[in-house]
């Protein structure tokens, strides 16, 4: 099978991904089931980044610290809790 | 504008079936997701249209404006529309349609504001070394000291610059030919 190079750096491997799900339980995953969750992983890390490089550069800064990744984090829980209800 | 392309982009292939109905004139979208917020809540859209029937997509604020809007006593909306409307149809702003520019422009104070933190803003602003700074990075342009002008897409994030440093800042919209 074709390796994907631009899926080289993704934060959870796939490899790692499976052995969580075989750790819970789950023996046998679909390649589609896997692509389906790559998909929704990296849309969810995409909107992070768009969010805590706007919150570095509110602050005025070129570097990012972990308090503006805790605000984001933060502030996104906030909204999931909102939405919860 | 380029910002926030990926929700445009997103906006236009829910709202694609709907450009082809018959009557449409336009859909436009407006509000916090082409003013530069990165992610935002809800999608406002106005559609121009003779007739109004029903979209309904999650997340999404439908308004109908007839042609006659436009010329019969304008509704705000229709001034919103000039400032910060993106028209899905031209693809490219509602403003650009006419050949106006829609810009932000800024006015900001740093009276009253610690030695350090003038220099900080100032620096971010302005930029210092091989950094062109904020303002030039996000498509803006100086006029004066302490006033410049941005395009309307970037308009969220100086405004939170300013709120974030308690700065005092005013802003006016206006629309270059």
């Amino acid at each position: 099978m074709e390796k994907k190079s631009n899926k080289d750096n993704s934060l959870i491997k796939r490899k790692n991904l499976v052995l969580m799900m075989k750790k819970e339980g789950i023996m046998n995953i679909s390649k589609d089931s896997l692509d389906l969750l790559e998909g929704e992983i990296e849309r969810y890390l995409e909107s992070l980044v768009v969010l805590m490089k706007e919150e570095m550069l509110i602050n005025g800064r070129r570097t990012l610290k972990k308090e503006d990744v805790r605000v984001v984090l933060d502030d996104r829980n906030k909204k999931e809790d909102v939405w919860e209800v | 504008m380029q910002k926030n392309l990926k929700i445009i982009l997103m906006v236009k292939s829910k709202l694609k079936r709907y450009l082809n109905e018959k009557g449409v004139l336009d859909i436009v979208i407006f509000g916090s997701a082409v003013k530069g917020k990165a992610l935002p809540r809800d999608i406002d859209v106005v559609v121009i249209s003779e007739r109004e029937f029903k979209i309904d997509i999650p997340g999404f604020h439908v308004n109908f404006l007839k042609p006659d809007d436009f010329f019969k006593n304008p509704p705000t909306l229709v001034n919103t529309l000039f400032r910060e409307g993106y028209s899905l149809k031209n693809g490219k702003s509602f403003s650009e349609i006419y050949r106006f520019k829609s810009k932000v422009l800024f006015r900001y104070e740093l009276k009253g504001l610690r030695a350090s933190l003038k220099v900080k803003v100032v620096n971010v602003l302005r930029g210092k070394g091989v950094n062109e700074g904020l303002v030039l990075e996000n498509g803006g342009e100086w006029l004066a000291n302490q006033i410049f002008i941005v395009p309307i897409g970037n308009e969220n994030l100086f405004e939170k610059f300013f709120l974030n440093f308690k700065i005092k800042f005013n802003k006016s919209y206006i629309l270059m030919h």
